[in-house]
């Protein structure tokens, strides 16, 4: 029976190891992998896996760690009791089709926030990790691609193919919702491609640019 | 009384459309081709026979042209005289006739700022010096932050003064800029007015508005917490006041600034009615909407009116209202218009919840991101919050993120149970990336459960859990996403209102 144990990140990021000694990471016959979808994506993305049968797990969240166990409560419901308290989750099929096919889309409502989810056979999520680790991995240096995080129309787009950025720079103005928001630059890079214009109406999870 | 609904593209299937008895299109979704076309609405309540127009607290509702066109054709205008929404709406106009009364406004300048010759560059100097930094630039027909400069010292007065008038200029039409102290932190704090055609005007009552970010308010409360009988009694003088001095008719709010000292300064005057108008009628017990039609009829103001008058500085009762918005608190509140998938407002004993979605309805990039207004109303505000936490517990969005997490975290938060809120309460106490991580975790747990349980091979379905066997939780190669940043309201005079 696999516990996890503490596991502490300087950025605060999830993390956890096991202690029963299985490396973590090689997934058994059943096992879910779950990682944010790009609608839910913030800074530090994380996935879990989940083996078949479980009902309940640790979350070791900026060093602290909870015991959550889960209760069905129906086909989209479930409550989960943690740290004292007990939280409703709604879990269901999410409107927005996958990309790849395999993956199931699923959007979650727990605590007001909506987490966009995207689950896939651990087996093949490996698999699939193992055929991507080519020289462009997504390193600090492979390339960036920088997404729309909201919907909208592009109102403006200051720099081109060919330009030199650097992080904070102001890539892609996107008029939404009677405001302006501009998309920054996530890193230094050069801009590799830009795949929309002025005027161009963009959905969240859109592909806008690439900095290499 | 019969309602005449109008409506744009966007909006055909809305709500207020399928409510009204009669509805009219008046163009497509873009504002400046509907909402904000004044000779569209105009014809439209004149081919369907109406007989009064009222505003609302959208688009043309504190435009003084928009009144006169109503007027000119020989209908109501449901809302203050044009010539006091033109007069007070300049809010150096409005800082005079607070001054002629002997109204405190927010310290600084009474007269347009002048930077052409370098007499009248000394003048200004001057005056900021005498004002003390760090000060703000604003603009006199400003409103939601446009033309507003922040000055920390004489060095950055004289290019913050030309700036800020010339992003005045665009948005208003109008460079005119003034300064004025930056009262920080300070609580924002509104009067609820109501006038006759008689020259009377009554206060039914004041709101604390403070919680606010990007000068949008996003939790308003009535009464006002810890203010003393007294304090209620002189505000509401106050603002009675400035208002009998713009000679108001029908239904206005004063807003004040309230410094760490205790001590008022009057801000400005919004001729119309306001969103969180519900927070007043649930502890006056007045319909101000029913209101605004009786006075608008040239009756006097109603017995009700003034009995909430009479109990005003010592109200019964609290009311919380949270603004629900298409708006995403963990990514610094960035707008998240899109489909409503699943969509479920509280209910129950002292629960009011004024919107117009359901399942299934798009929030559309257009238009405000304001979607539910969800009440609460309880014997005191402790009762009020605990009141709060239960509604927001029933309270379901799906398919877009909205400001619900940010709402909970109020409610659950000491220190706005202490009634220790200030405009800088939301900066200081909201980590929205933090919660969203920790929810996150959350979900990705309950998901991975429940589809490892639905396509395990084991085949038992239903049978004795085995458990727990949760693998790891790893990190992965991290998200290329850039960082969103918002950078301007579009279109300053016809946001929807603060």
């Amino acid at each position: 029976m696999a516990t996890l144990s503490e596991g502490r990140r300087a950025d605060g990021r999830l993390a956890a190891r096991e202690r029963d000694g299985r490396s973590p990471g090689i997934p058994e016959r059943d096992a879910v992998r779950v990682r944010l979808a790009p609608a839910s994506a913030h800074a530090g993305l994380e996935a879990v896996t989940v083996d078949s049968g479980a009902d309940q797990g640790s979350i070791v969240l900026d060093g602290s760690t909870s015991q959550t166990t889960i209760r069905r409560l129906g086909p989209e419901r479930s409550k989960l009791t943690t740290g004292g308290s007990v939280i409703r989750v709604l879990d269901r099929a999410s409107s927005t089709q996958p990309r790849d096919a395999g993956i199931v889309r699923r959007e979650v409502l727990v605590d007001g926030w909506r987490v966009v989810v995207d689950l896939e056979p651990a087996a093949r999520a490996a698999l699939r990790a193992r055929a991507r680790r080519g020289p462009a991995a997504g390193t600090a240096n492979g390339p960036a691609e920088v997404r729309a995080m909201i919907p909208g129309v592009v109102v403006a787009l200051p720099v081109a193919v060919g330009d030199r950025v650097s992080a904070g720079q102001k890539l892609v103005i996107v008029e939404a919702m009677k405001m302006q928001n501009e998309l920054l630059a996530p890193r230094d890079g050069v801009i590799d491609r830009v795949n929309v214009v002025t005027g161009a109406r963009i959905e969240v999870g859109d592909v806008l640019l690439v900095i290499s | 009384m019969e309602s005449v609904a109008v409506y744009s593209d966007a909006d055909a299937m809305a709500a207020h459309v399928r409510l009204a008895d009669h509805a009219v299109r008046i163009g497509p979704a873009a504002p400046a081709e509907s909402y904000l076309r004044i000779e569209g609405i105009v014809r439209a309540a004149l081919e369907t026979g109406s007989d009064a127009v009222h505003p609302g607290y959208g688009f043309l509702s504190e435009r003084a042209a928009f009144a006169r066109a109503v007027i000119a054709v020989g209908l109501v205008f449901v809302g203050p005289d044009p010539d006091t929404i033109e007069a007070i709406g300049d809010k150096l106009h409005a800082r005079r006739l607070a001054r002629d009364v002997g109204v405190v406004a927010v310290p600084g300048s009474l007269e347009r700022a002048m930077i052409e010759r370098p007499d009248q560059v000394a003048a200004i100097t001057a005056e900021a010096e005498a004002i003390g930094f760090p000060l703000l630039v604003k603009a006199a027909a400003g409103g939601g932050g446009r033309g507003m400069r922040r000055v920390a010292s004489v060095r950055e007065l004289v290019e913050s003064l030309a700036d800020g008038s010339r992003e005045a200029a665009s948005a208003f039409g109008d460079g005119a800029v003034y300064l004025e102290r930056e009262v920080r932190p300070a609580r924002h704090i509104e009067v609820q007015l109501l006038g006759d055609a008689n020259g009377n005007v009554v206060a039914i009552g004041e709101r604390d508005c403070s919680l606010q970010r990007r000068h949008q308010k996003l939790v308003e409360e009535a009464p006002a917490p810890g203010l003393t009988g007294a304090d209620r009694a002189h505000l509401h003088e106050l603002a009675v006041r400035v208002a009998r001095a713009a000679g108001l008719r029908n239904a206005a709010t004063a807003e004040f600034l309230r410094g760490p000292d205790g001590s008022f300064f009057f801000l400005e005057v919004n001729t119309r009615l306001q969103v969180e108008h519900g927070v007043t009628e649930l502890v006056s017990g007045l319909d101000i909407v029913r209101e605004q039609f009786h006075l608008a009829a040239g009756r006097p103001l109603s017995a009700s009116a003034m009995d909430a008058a009479a109990r005003a500085a010592d109200p019964r009762g609290h009311a919380i209202e949270v603004r629900v918005s298409a708006e995403d608190p963990g990514r610094d509140f960035a707008p998240t218009p899109g489909r409503l998938t699943s969509w479920t407002m509280p209910s129950g004993p002292g629960v009011r919840v004024d919107t117009a979605l359901e399942a299934g309805d798009q929030v559309p990039a257009e238009y405000d991101n304001l979607i539910a207004k969800i009440m609460v109303h309880a014997g005191s505000r402790d009762d009020a919050i605990d009141r709060l936490r239960r509604a927001l517990d029933e309270t379901e969005v799906g398919g877009i993120q909205t400001t619900l997490p940010f709402h909970r975290s109020v409610a659950h938060d000491p220190s706005f149970r202490a009634g220790e809120v200030h405009t800088e309460w939301v900066a200081e106490h909201w980590d929205g990336a933090a919660d969203f991580k920790r929810a996150a975790g959350l979900a990705m747990l309950a998901a991975g459960i429940a589809s490892a349980e639905q396509h395990g091979s084991s085949g038992r379905a239903g049978g004795p859990m085995i458990g727990p066997r949760v693998a790891s939780i790893r990190t992965d190669a991290g998200g290329a996403d850039g960082i969103w940043r918002t950078a301007g309201l579009e279109d300053g005079v016809d946001r929807w209102p603060r």
